[in-house]
């Protein structure tokens, strides 16, 4: 595995730098966006800082989901695949060197909030604490993963990414719905959402919410395990989809 | 005979740079800002993040500096038929949060499970030791430098007992700056602040070990970051969903760390007696 990660790692290292680049660019650009604001009070304001700062963990997650197809689809050639099969890797260590490599880049994200926090926090005098907020975003994003990655193993990453954008567009669009017609009054106003976000991170939450956090965060975990069962099983079947 | 030389030169480098790379901003720390409540700039974090680190980093300097390379460094994370390992990182230090909610509401007058919602519980338990995994990146530096490094080289050199002994005194002697400005167990006990430097260092003597036999059986200080981040993030919060109804003034920092600690010292001693076991075992061919 040591082996098919380095691979992993070199193969991929523009992507890399593109998607580190784009992270970087995405925080820097938000993060000073309350200094350059007109509004004075807001410069100051934690509750902003960490809107700002969740909404930059949010984006580093989602450019990670969008761009991960890529490390899929750098080996998609058939000789590859029958090559790597015949190893004493086999298929399922080819496999679990591209799912390691997109936790690995989770790990990154995570460490990125963390850092890109505490400088943000230096800057703007503010105490935001959303570690735990990215290290559920981190969850979720492995929780979303265990359902894109079997179809781009499955089908290649050409159909696997048609499932992936259809899938997108639907949520997109439920959601867009949802905000239209649907009923807001749950969010409350602003104030009072920020506040529920808040009392979240204070950990004052209603047992049935914890509960179901609890088991949201164990269950991304084990569907990531299970995704990567199923993608070792349809590895060779997916070659079919290959171009070359 | 050389060779112990170069391991002792070796040991002695890496303990004076992570004590001074630690030490040198938490005095500045403690000098400019007093007890440790009032630590509440957000530059601390960054200061956090560093000392925390300084046993990693001091590996990378002792290496560097001694022409060592990195060979043995328990970077790997050697998962493939170690996950029952993982999984104690995971959940074993737990039983000290279940077994300190449970004391604490003795210790206070109440019913051993008063006011325990079995729904808060579980998520809870859940919720806190999942993200306690990956938050591991944390606690990695310490593991890196105690268990990756300094405990190995001190086992070779004194054996299984004496390392978890006198690495248990050198993690926690570590925390002395902290412990003086009233972390862990504020400030208001008897023998402040020496008490508190000497139970820390039991404490860590009793956690090194549980900690140390995780790297022995896996080869990798991945599964002793996350037991560590678990300690770190999970045992109180599991702990005071079991003592919910405790209030602030009814117990002291000091008493609540003391049973906590305790807790923690019965169920990671086992782990001394299994260090020793395997030590006996590997040792049996060569004295043969």
């Amino acid at each position: 595995m040591k082996g098919l990660l380095y691979k992993e790692l070199v193969q991929n290292k523009a992507m890399l730098a593109v998607m580190g680049f784009a992270c970087v660019f995405l925080s820097v650009a938000l993060g000073i966006f309350p200094f350059i604001s007109d509004e004075a009070d807001v410069s100051d304001d934690t509750a902003f800082t960490m809107m700002i700062m969740m909404f930059v963990s949010i984006l580093d997650y989602f450019i990670l989901f969008c761009f991960q197809g890529n490390f899929i689809q750098a080996d998609e050639l058939k000789k590859w695949a029958y090559f790597i099969t015949s190893t004493p890797e086999t298929a399922e260590g080819q496999i679990r060197s591209k799912y390691f490599l997109i936790v690995l880049c989770d790990m990154a994200v995570l460490i990125w909030t963390y850092v890109f926090e505490t400088i943000a926090n230096i800057f703007q005098g503010s105490q935001t604490g959303i570690i735990s907020v990215s290290a559920l975003l981190f969850f979720l994003h492995l929780f979303l993963s265990a359902f894109d990655l079997p179809f781009m193993i499955r089908f290649g990453t050409k159909g696997g990414n048609m499932a992936h954008t259809i899938t997108l567009l639907i949520l997109v669009a439920v959601a867009g719905i949802y905000f239209l017609f649907g009923d807001l009054s749950i969010f409350g106003t602003t104030d009072q959402f920020f506040d529920k976000i808040m009392k979240f991170l204070n950990g004052e939450n209603s047992d049935g919410s914890i509960l179901i956090l609890g088991l949201f965060v164990w269950a991304s975990a084990g569907c990531y395990y299970l995704s990567y069962k199923l993608s070792c099983r349809f590895y060779l079947k997916g070659v079919e989809y290959y171009a070359k | 005979m050389q060779n112990k030389k170069l391991e002792w030169k070796r040991v002695i480098i890496f303990l004076i740079l992570s004590y001074l790379i630690a030490y040198i901003p938490e005095f500045i720390l403690g000098n400019q800002m007093g007890n440790i409540e009032n630590w509440t700039d957000p530059k601390l974090s960054v200061l956090v993040l560093f000392i925390t680190y300084s046993p990693a980093l001091a590996v990378v300097l002792t290496r560097y500096i001694t022409k060592e390379g990195w060979k043995d460094s328990y970077l790997h994370l050697n998962d493939k038929g170690n996950l029952k390992y993982y999984l104690l990182s995971v959940f074993y230090l737990t039983i000290t949060g279940i077994g300190f909610g449970m004391i604490m509401n003795l210790m206070t007058g109440k019913s051993i499970l008063q006011g325990f919602s079995l729904i808060r519980f579980i998520g809870t338990y859940l919720y806190v030791t999942a993200l306690s995994v990956p938050l591991g990146f944390v606690t990695f530096g310490e593991e890196l430098g105690w268990r990756g490094y300094l405990y190995p080289k001190l086992e070779k050199l004194i054996g299984t007992p004496l390392t978890i002994i006198i690495g248990g005194i050198v993690w926690g002697l570590w925390h002395a700056p902290l412990t003086v400005k009233g972390h862990n167990f504020g400030t208001d006990y008897i023998g402040f602040p020496y008490t508190g430097m000497l139970l820390m260092s039991i404490y860590c003597i009793a956690t090194g070990a549980f900690l140390m036999w995780l790297v022995k059986k896996t080869n990798s200080v991945w599964t002793s970051s996350i037991a560590h981040s678990v300690n770190n993030n999970a045992i109180s919060a599991i702990g005071f969903t079991i003592a919910s109804e405790i209030q602030e003034d009814e117990i002291t920092q000091m008493q609540s760390a003391l049973v906590m600690m305790m807790f923690q010292f019965i169920i990671c001693m086992i782990f001394m007696i299994f260090l020793i076991k395997i030590n006996k075992n590997q040792n049996l061919p060569a004295e043969s």
